[in-house]
């Protein structure tokens, strides 16, 4: 099947956030047809579509959601994350204030198909804007009696609050989310018990990202063979990106699942800004390992590839840098994001982002020396894998790519006694 | 003794019923929230206050409120500028805009002005990375596509407004890109 937009379809309509526009443009209907379904021909449906998760980990939704003990005593919770703090990525954001009602609406359709009388969107507390536009959304579900005790007159019972998070990158992993939407300090849990058994407050739950909950209303109205028809054998479908950085046209965009990166620059992006040359592309948040401009050129859009090629598609926070970058000062700024970000909870985490921030700073300054590589290398070992959650790694992959794809940036910087590059104005994070 | 004003208690009471009876923990965090708007900052005394009202050790409040960025234990300035350095907003003119605006105050990032007016930090990534630079203005409204024209614009804006300005700012309202 030819190419069609489904989460962004509505981005180009005016006051689509409006009920009544949103209604206009056949919102809702989806929801009525699924509660006239039975639950489990809601999950089969989303099965075929092949949709998975788009919050970075990639894990079928379908799937996700048959993991729910249909026999639990526990009341069944979904919860939505909105943290959204990858950097590179805006594209949930953009989803909330162009379309929150089908975000609404992808809610009240899975809370039906696995039981759930109980939701939250746990949103990143600097979208406090977004936010206040959401639960006018939501206000507005519930004055129509699509949300609340009697959802489209059925009897069906279906609550759905924001929640306001405050600022911690590690919110966005799920079990940090769960612990934050509970009253405390956003550290992971280990894993097993997964929240498909033991989640919010001990209950069966489902966290899924924004992108992937929007996108089921259109895969019930239009079947789930309809979204599989799209994208490659194994990634069906759709995805929003935000691309940033050295372009001439940052923002959200969506794209059929395997479509090749230099289409996507050529046509979408407007090219590299300011007439310049491709130096390197971080394909899906600053988590992802970086990829040079001859393996982005070579590249298809979809997960299977990027990963073949060793980065992710993670979360779809595509960067575009330029020759004029200096990959160190960035490394540097990455690694101080992950120093900063780290909960504290296991130390090799705690302790190894804060000195792999220190060393790289310390090269980019002009101080450092080669066996502060070595050093880095031997760092990465000792946090990957020794860790509750993947923040370790999250800070560790791409610090490994830069010194293997751009090595000689690095010994340049041991042989100037400095940066090579303009000196950026003011370090990483000061007064952070 | 503190007390929330008559319109943020009815707000607390309507919060506390989102969530389960037995799980009135949850409530922490937007209960942290609406005694930050109220007060401007947690002090001591307002964390004691929100452990009592939602029934946990002052002990965990200072352990959740020190956990996230955005919870001012330290009284900051009347207005808190923020502006994003992460990845996408360093290579954009991030960091040399903090500088820029710093040096429009006369102050070093993490410090506050000496009347009191503004307090100026780098954030992580706020995602807001395809209209970098940019900026949040007190916990709320982005300022986006900045530049050295919009940073003067700001300030004095912000310089007539005292603490607790809700009202939009002409200078986010004009970034225009976003339909909000």
């Amino acid at each position: 099947m030819a190419f069609q937009k489904v989460v962004s379809r509505h981005f180009d309509v005016p006051n689509a956030h409006d009920i009544a526009v949103y209604e206009s443009l056949g919102g809702y209907q989806a929801a009525r047809k699924a509660l006239a379904m039975e639950p489990g021909a809601i999950i089969e449906e989303v099965k075929t579509s092949g949709l998975r998760g788009r919050g970075g980990a990639g894990f079928p939704a379908g799937m996700k959601w048959s993991f729910i003990p249909k026999d639990s005593p526990k009341p069944k919770y979904l919860v939505v994350n909105s943290d959204e703090s990858e950097p590179g990525t805006f594209k949930d954001r953009k989803l909330i204030e162009c379309d929150p009602h089908s975000l609404i609406e992808g809610v009240i359709i899975s809370c039906f198909a696995f039981g759930s009388h109980q939701a939250y969107i746990y949103i990143r507390g600097e979208f406090n804007q977004q936010r206040i536009h959401l639960n006018d959304a939501i206000q507005q579900a519930y004055d129509k009696g699509y949300l609340g005790d009697n959802v489209f007159g059925t009897g069906y019972t279906i609550h759905l609050s924001t929640h306001r998070g405050a600022g911690a990158y590690i919110c966005g992993e799920e079990t940090a989310l769960l612990e934050s939407l509970e009253g405390k300090k956003g550290q992971p849990r280990l894993k097993p018990p997964f929240p498909a058994t033991h989640g919010l407050f001990q209950s069966p739950t489902v966290v899924n990202n924004v992108e992937t909950i929007a996108t089921v209303p259109w895969i019930i109205a239009n079947g789930g063979a309809a979204y599989a028809a799209m994208g490659t054998e194994k990634a069906k479908g759709t995805r929003l990106m935000s691309v940033s950085g050295h372009i001439n046209k940052p923002g959200v965009y969506e794209i059929e699942m395997g479509m090749p990166f230099k289409d996507f620059l050529a046509e979408n992006l407007g090219g590299v800004w300011k007439g310049r040359t491709l130096k390197a592309v971080i394909p899906g948040g600053s988590s992802c390992p970086i990829l040079t401009a001859e393996e982005a050129m070579n590249l298809t859009l979809d997960p299977e590839a990027i990963a073949a090629i060793g980065s992710m598609a993670g979360s779809g926070g595509m960067m575009v840098i330029d020759d004029q970058t200096c990959m160190v000062d960035l490394l540097e700024d990455l690694t101080h994001f992950y120093a900063h970000e780290s909960c504290g909870q296991c130390t090799p985490c705690r302790e190894g982002t804060d000195w792999l921030y220190k060393i790289i700073r310390r090269i980019e300054s002009g101080r450092g020396t080669a066996q502060d590589l070595d050093d880095i290398l031997d760092i990465a070992d000792n946090m990957e894998g020794k860790t509750i959650c993947a923040l370790a790694a999250a800070a560790t992959m791409p610090t490994r790519s830069y010194i293997k794809k751009f090595r000689d940036e690095f010994v340049a910087h041991f042989e100037h006694r400095g940066c090579p590059y303009k000196q950026a104005k003011v370090p990483a994070g000061a007064g952070a | 003794m503190l007390a929330f004003s008559e319109k943020t208690e009815a707000q607390f009471q309507e919060l506390v019923a989102r969530y389960p009876e037995d799980q009135r923990q949850a409530a922490l965090l937007p209960t942290l929230w609406l005694a930050q708007e109220e007060w401007g900052w947690l002090s001591p005394e307002t964390m004691r206050y929100v452990a009592q009202r939602i029934g946990v050790t002052p002990a965990h409040v200072l352990g959740v409120a020190t956990f996230y960025t955005m919870f001012l234990t330290e009284k900051p300035g009347e207005h808190l500028l923020e502006v994003c350095t992460s990845v996408s907003c360093c290579m954009t003119g991030g960091r040399e805009t903090l500088r820029s605006l710093c040096d429009k105050l006369g102050i070093e990032p993490g410090q506050t002005t000496p009347d009191g007016k503004f307090t100026v930090r780098a954030a992580e990534c706020l995602g807001s990375c395809d209209t970098s630079p940019m900026m949040q203005v007190d916990n709320d409204a982005y300022v986006e596509n900045l530049n050295e024209e919009k940073l003067v614009a700001l300030i004095s804006e912000l310089s007539d407004k005292p603490w607790g300005t809700r009202t939009k700012l002409a200078s986010f309202t004009a970034a225009g890109d976003r339909r909000l």
